[in-house]
């Protein structure tokens, strides 16, 4: 015959076991005299304890206690608040959007700068020759031949700086210096 | 005329334009070197060529890398590739340089070719739109090869000689005072080169128009100790925009014969601003003790970039370059232009303005290989 444990007397003393095994273990208890008597040991146990717990004694006073609690609470808020960073009074915005809009406006400065005609900006001095209905000088994509209805642009890379000049027997230059390779490239447009 | 003959009109002037877009575009260029050139051409890649109608013409966008090998026995310094668009410009040619190379046997290098021809619709197009080849190959020795149909033998001896005296300068900097005095070297340089003041200039040949009265203002000169040349007196007539018909005289101080002879032009206004107009190439054939004048009928139209009249007062002139009949060449020594404070004015060399990129690029110690790279 098996006896339950210590654990599970207590469990079936204080009504908390599967009712399979408290029938059974309820029906062996009435049968056996040692685990009855543990089991009425368990249960005086949980009526003391009840009985001692049930009101507060004497020497408490709850209200008192109540607002002390409240006081210490206080304190403690009041003390947190004191040590907290001050944030700026006003509108207050998430950072989120700020870093949205930072990127946002490095990519358009980005497209603006690497697609700009930098010649727009920064104007080369001009270099010209003419003589009759023949012209050379020097544009913003290079320099540009114009004759008898036809045209001719010898083009300057516009990632590259350009100086331009001019001799008079009728020529117009470009001098240009690969940024990468340092490789130094002279044009010239001849007016005949 | 009815609507349907207007509608086919339309389809068939549209079909014409399309044709144009059809232009072969590979055809455009033709590259021809002669077969005992001391460069081959490799290959050429056409890249992003095409072309496009517009209204009534053809624009014709050529974007080539030409790869050449060099197939001589020499260290090739410089080439000059002549470029003719005949059917576009008639008579009209261009030239793409490229100087400061140290090309090996054997070794390619590549050369950029950007074009843009715009030519009438109606033009044919039985030939190639435009011919490439070679006018002058420059060595190390100063040998040359070449038709020399542009001077180039000339102009790419003085590239040369001025990248040999401007790499001799920064190289006895390093030799002198070590890395940091060749750094303050090309400091200095680069510091002299952004502050040059520009001009807008406009040259117009052979015209003869009606101009502002003219005054006559001459010309001084900066003399150099070992110049082959003396310009005894010079002249020009002046106006508050224009300069023209300068005259000068020069006299051969030299034991050689002198075929030609550059002059740098520098305007200066009231308060004595000084600025580098242009440069006055004149053939002479001034033999040894022998005088002459250079004449030109330029009319010079100057202006300060932010549109301003220069409002010239005085002309300064020196010797920029000179060729004897033996094909050598004669230039200032660094010296002379800080003499007279040309090289605050006149555009620095091709050479110079490598090495200054090179250091911004790269740095000091790139530079310091560079330079010994030619000792």
């Amino acid at each position: 015959m098996s006896h339950p444990d210590l654990r599970t007397l207590a469990l079936l003393a204080g009504g908390e076991l599967p009712w399979w095994q408290r029938y059974r273990w309820s029906f062996h208890t009435r049968n056996c005299e040692n685990c009855r008597q543990e089991l009425e040991a368990l249960d005086e146990s949980r009526a003391f304890v009840a009985r001692n717990t049930a009101t507060l004694p004497a020497f408490v006073d709850w209200d008192r206690l109540a607002d002390d609690m409240r006081a210490n609470i206080q304190v403690g808020l009041e003390a947190g608040e004191a040590i907290r960073p001050r944030e700026p009074v006003g509108l207050r915005l998430d950072w989120r959007p700020a870093v949205a809009l930072t990127a946002l406006t490095l990519v358009v400065l980005t497209g603006w700068y690497l697609n700009i005609n930098r010649h727009s900006i920064y104007r080369l001095p001009s270099a010209s020759v003419e003589a009759g209905d023949a012209r050379v000088e020097s544009g913003s994509d290079g320099i540009v031949l114009t004759r008898g209805g036809g045209r001719m642009t010898v083009m300057q890379p516009k990632a590259q700086a350009v100086s331009y000049s001019v001799n008079s027997t009728g020529a117009v230059s470009a001098r240009t210096i690969d940024a990468e390779t340092g490789q130094v490239t002279i044009s010239h447009v001849y007016l005949d | 005329m009815s609507i349907s003959t207007k509608l086919w009109g339309s389809v068939l002037l549209a079909s014409a334009l399309f044709a144009q877009t059809e232009l072969d575009v590979a055809r455009s260029l033709k590259v021809e070197f002669p077969t005992d050139a001391p460069i081959a051409f490799a290959s050429h890649d056409l890249g992003d060529s095409r072309a496009t109608p517009r209204g009534g013409a053809v624009v014709v966008d050529l974007h080539s890398s030409l790869m050449l090998r060099n197939v001589g026995t020499q260290r090739i310094r410089s080439i000059t590739l002549l470029i003719v668009a005949q059917e576009v410009t008639p008579g009209g040619k261009a030239s793409v340089s490229v100087p400061s190379l140290d090309i090996a046997t054997g070794d390619t290098f590549s050369v950029r070719l950007d074009l843009r021809l715009l030519r009438p619709s109606g033009a044919g197009n039985a030939g190639p739109l435009v011919k490439v080849t070679l006018d002058g190959v420059l060595f190390d020795s100063l040998g040359f090869y070449g038709p020399n149909r542009l001077d180039s033998r000339r102009v790419m001896t003085v590239w040369e000689l001025e990248a040999r005296r401007d790499r001799k300068f920064f190289a006895a900097a390093l030799a002198n005072g070590g890395i940091e005095n060749l750094r303050q070297a090309v400091v200095t340089a680069q510091t002299r080169i952004d502050s040059r003041p520009r001009l807008d200039v406009q040259v117009a040949r052979g015209r003869v128009t009606a101009y502002d009265p003219s005054r006559s203002v001459q010309f001084a000169f900066v003399k150099f100790p070992d110049s082959p040349i003396e310009s005894i007196r010079g002249s020009a007539a002046v106006t508050a925009t224009e300069i023209h018909a300068p005259r000068l005289e020069l006299r051969n101080t030299s034991s050689k014969p002198v075929r030609h002879v550059e002059m740098g032009w520098i305007l200066a206004d009231s308060t004595g601003k000084e600025v580098f107009a242009s440069s006055v190439p004149a053939k002479v054939n001034l033999a040894p003790g022998q005088s002459g004048q250079a004449l030109d009928d330029t009319f010079l139209k100057v202006a300060r970039p932010e549109g301003r009249p220069l409002n010239v007062t005085s002309m300064k002139g020196f010797v920029s370059s000179v060729e004897f009949a033996d094909d050598t060449v004669w230039i200032p020594t660094r010296q002379d232009l800080s003499r007279g404070n040309l090289d605050s004015l006149a555009a620095p060399s091709a050479e110079e303005e490598r090495l200054l990129g090179l250091y911004r690029k790269k740095g000091i110690n790139a530079l310091v290989v560079e330079l010994k790279k030619f000792q």
